[in-house]
């Protein structure tokens, strides 16, 4: 299935020569793509490069182009933009690697971008609000934050949107490529929209607060490792807030009772479990400050909260619209056989949109690394 | 402490911060995000009317008082008095 219109292509596939044959034309700035964990990362890199354009993409669990969803190990999804989109951009690599302290990752995340936009028009302390952002895409199998956090230290305003790359279930391999590499990498697109376009950036999570339980973090080993809540051990007192023994724990369990913050009234940011360690510490996918105060939240249906998300842009003239869902949305989507469902959601409300996304490991939006949750950019006319 | 005093700092902060152009609702959205990112408390429930805690206001002032907020100036000292003089008053067994 392939889209296009004057600023934007879509298409998929297995060959990654035919992708890119089919998604390059004379005025193409760059590629965002997703892949498969089976798809030849060297041979799409290699391709890529010979294209000439500026690229960004990732390894995921799974991704979504032009209304229909792919977990198809080997298959690519692809979106070009066109330069007469944007009047100023940069892009950038930072190393995360594990073998780096977050300190490092911060300070290099920080000085790549305050240098991207040093080069360009933008001005990070006080942005165009409804024409400058960033795109991120993160190396998914280490915490994102330190990443984010030198991008906000940069420039706090500016937005951006992303997520983490994924792959399979074992979690065992993923990453990140981009016209300057592949691996354990954060990759950013800045940009600066021309005249006449605009975009809206948002996030939508699904979840009702239990009202009344509340998750204080009281100690934590590190900071994506909760100890103790409420003086308590942490797995034993989550069980406990749910009215459940922790022996019952379980990843369906974490996926349908998880924990947040909100920063104003419907905005939520959310907290991925990852699992429990060997004791009654629980592990999240996110990062956790040390007296956290969580609400705790229980799944519910994702189609009402992406159909009131959706509402907000039916009047607009849009171009493309780009997601960073998570697995676990898209898992649990699966298991309610609701797949289908919200693939026509889309298509209904935006049809002739090209879109793009993928099944993310942590989403991240103005510099918060949340879980559960899509973030979306969407870019349409202003005029 | 003064009734919804987490609400007012906030007020002021948009205020020092010029945030009154047609874009204000996207730049308050993305400093209570960050307050909620950083301290770890739910930005929603200080209201007007809310009691609020010293603990988590000097929290929240500390956090604030980063150099990324950029709020170079701001007078936080007449939000810290209200943590501090209870403080004082407590250590120095004056407190009724």
């Amino acid at each position: 299935m392939a889209m296009k219109n004057e600023f934007i292509k879509t298409t998929s596939g297995k060959d990654i020569n035919r992708v890119v044959d089919e998604i390059i034309g004379k005025d193409t700035l760059f590629i965002l793509l997703f892949y498969g964990a089976d798809a030849n990362v060297e041979s799409i890199y290699d391709a890529l490069k010979k294209s000439g354009k500026y690229f960004l993409g990732c390894m995921d669990s799974a991704r979504f182009l032009d209304k229909q969803y792919s977990d198809d190990t080997q298959n690519i999804a692809a979106m070009s933009f066109s330069s007469k989109l944007f009047s100023d951009y940069a892009f950038d690599i930072v190393d995360v690697s594990e073998n780096r302290s977050r300190e490092q990752i911060r300070e290099e995340s920080y000085k790549k971008f305050y240098n991207a936009a040093k080069g360009t028009s933008i001005d990070l302390s006080n942005p165009e609000m409804k024409r400058d952002f960033a795109i991120n895409l993160v190396y998914g199998l280490n915490s994102a934050t330190p990443f984010l956090e030198g991008q906000t230290r940069a420039g706090m305003m500016l937005q951006t949107v992303g997520g983490s790359s994924g792959g399979k279930a074992d979690l065992l391999v993923s990453n990140v490529i981009s016209h300057g590499g592949i691996g354990k990498m954060g990759a950013f697109f800045l940009g600066r929209l021309a005249e006449g376009f605009e975009f809206f950036i948002d996030h939508t999570s699904s979840f009702d607060r239990l009202p009344g339980k509340q998750l204080v973090v009281t100690k934590l080993s590190n900071h994506c490792h909760i100890l103790e809540f409420n003086n308590l051990p942490a797995a034993r007192e989550y069980a406990s807030v749910l009215g459940i023994s922790v022996n019952n724990l379980s990843p369906e369990i974490f996926a349908t009772y998880t924990f947040g913050i909100e920063p104003s009234k419907d905005d939520r940011l959310i907290t991925g479990i990852m699992k429990q360690d060997e004791g009654l510490g629980l592990i999240t996918g996110n990062d956790v400050v040390d007296g956290s105060v969580f609400n705790v939240y229980k799944a519910t249906d994702q189609l009402p909260d992406r159909l009131s998300k959706l509402n907000l842009l039916k009047n607009k003239n849009l171009i493309a619209y780009i997601s960073f869902d998570c697995t676990f949305c898209y898992l649990s989507r699966k298991s309610t056989c609701s797949v289908d469902k919200m693939a026509n959601l889309y298509a209904d409300r935006l049809p002739n949109v090209p879109i793009i996304g993928f099944g993310t490991f942590g989403e991240n939006f103005c510099g918060a690394n949340i879980h559960q949750t899509e973030t979306f950019i969407a870019i349409y006319k202003s005029k | 402490m003064q009734r919804g005093i987490v609400y007012t700092l906030l007020n002021k902060i948009y205020e020092y911060k010029k945030i009154s152009q047609s874009d204000d609702d996207t730049r308050k959205r993305i400093i209570r995000l960050q307050l909620t990112l950083r301290t770890g408390l739910s930005m929603s429930k200080f209201t007007i009317s809310s009691t609020d805690s010293p603990k988590e206001l000097k929290r929240i002032v500390g956090v604030l008082q980063t150099p990324d907020f950029g709020l170079y100036g701001f007078p936080f000292e007449e939000y810290l008095a209200e943590i501090i003089i209870p403080e004082q008053r407590r250590e120095n067994g004056n407190e009724k």
